[in-house]
């Protein structure tokens, strides 16, 4: 049977609450500076500020997507039971986010375009990004066996971040209601006034390490069930 | 079948084609472009019992984007706009390029 005894003398203890507090404070910083330092948006006025919630959440998303990835092709290539659980974890995280991601935009779209849904290539996108990484999910719940399970959902988790350029390039192909990129963009620096550009970025790091310690928080929970479930048959 | 289906709705909803060539070249990539998807995930859920459910809900999120790059290829065709019509073709073409090899390349391990 396949080991899964976790490697002694991992960091992953040891810091995990220091990345906790590192994650809860720079969260708060982010805050109080997405909704008393950064300035008022000449056009959407305060409402914008839910930008600072809405970016970081899509990076995540994004983020959590590209690391299942990454785990996917490292499980098939070795065949280690610890990036199955790598990629279980951010396929986990990835999906409360991304679900965040759709309603921080819905309560967004709600004052802006009038509209808290509309049929339109990124939301749908989005949304479907959000379907198949429950399918993902789904997918692990149905295997019984470890490795075919941990293969079978690596196949998967490969398939389905195809997807995630595609949400984003979406944009960009269709001409549509959404606003276009603003940080990353093709030509030129960002298309936001200094201060708010720090804000986002701040956002963007404390979300970051909120993910860091969600991921290893969750990962040491599936390596001990590993453990405990798959080693003893 | 697609094809029967495609002439028949023309022909039952009068509908006038702008660009014929366009139209063929949107539908034939159309129909290259979906199959390798529910392929793979018809092998991933093979052994698993609740794989009559599973492999739609697999496949479905998948598809979607490749549905609306058909459709909305289609209805350029239809309307004339043939640089709609050919960007649509072309996303359908990368969609099927980049499906089959991805098929081709881990369905093995997924098979064992």
């Amino acid at each position: 049977m396949i080991e899964t005894t976790i490697p002694r003398g991992t960091p992953l203890p040891r810091i995990r609450p220091w990345l906790g507090i590192a994650a809860a404070a720079s969260f708060v910083v982010a805050s109080a500076m997405a909704l008393f330092w950064a300035p008022t948006d000449a056009v959407q006025g305060d409402v914008y500020r839910i930008l600072y919630v809405h970016v970081p959440l899509a990076w995540l998303a994004y983020l959590a997507f590209v690391v299942v990835f990454l785990a996917s092709v490292a499980w098939l290539w070795t065949k280690r039971p610890f990036f199955d659980a790598v990629a279980v974890a951010s396929a986990e995280i990835g999906v409360l986010f991304t679900g965040l991601f759709l309603v921080a935009g819905s309560i967004w779209a709600k004052p802006t375009w009038g509209v808290w849904w509309t049929w339109e290539p990124r939301l749908v996108t989005t949304a479907i990004m959000f379907v198949m990484y429950v399918g993902y999910l789904l997918l692990r719940g149905l295997s019984t066996d470890f490795s075919r399970r941990a293969t079978r959902a690596a196949v998967f988790g490969i398939v389905a971040v195809i997807d995630v350029p595609i949400v984003h390039l979406s944009v960009l192909w269709a001409n549509s209601l959404h606003q276009l990129p603003t940080v990353l963009r093709i030509a030129g620096s960002p298309a936001l006034d200094t201060p708010m550009l720090v804000t986002l970025m701040v956002s963007l790091g404390a979300y970051t390490l909120v993910y860091a310690y969600f991921m290893s928080a969750r990962v040491s929970l599936e390596l001990a069930r590993q453990g405990r479930l798959w080693t003893r048959t | 079948m697609a094809a029967i289906g495609g002439l028949l709705s023309l022909v039952l909803l009068d509908l006038p084609v702008a660009l014929p060539l366009h139209l063929l070249v949107v539908v034939l990539l159309g129909v290259v472009a979906l199959p390798p998807i529910v392929v793979v995930d018809v092998v991933l859920a093979l052994r698993l019992r609740a794989r009559a459910a599973l492999v739609p809900i697999l496949a479905l999120p998948v598809l979607v984007p490749q549905l609306v790059a058909a459709t909305r290829g289609t209805s350029a065709a239809l309307t004339g706009d043939a640089l709609g019509a050919l960007s649509w073709a072309g996303l359908l073409f990368a969609f099927a390029v980049v499906y089959t090899v991805v098929g081709l390349t881990i369905v093995p391990a997924a098979i064992e």
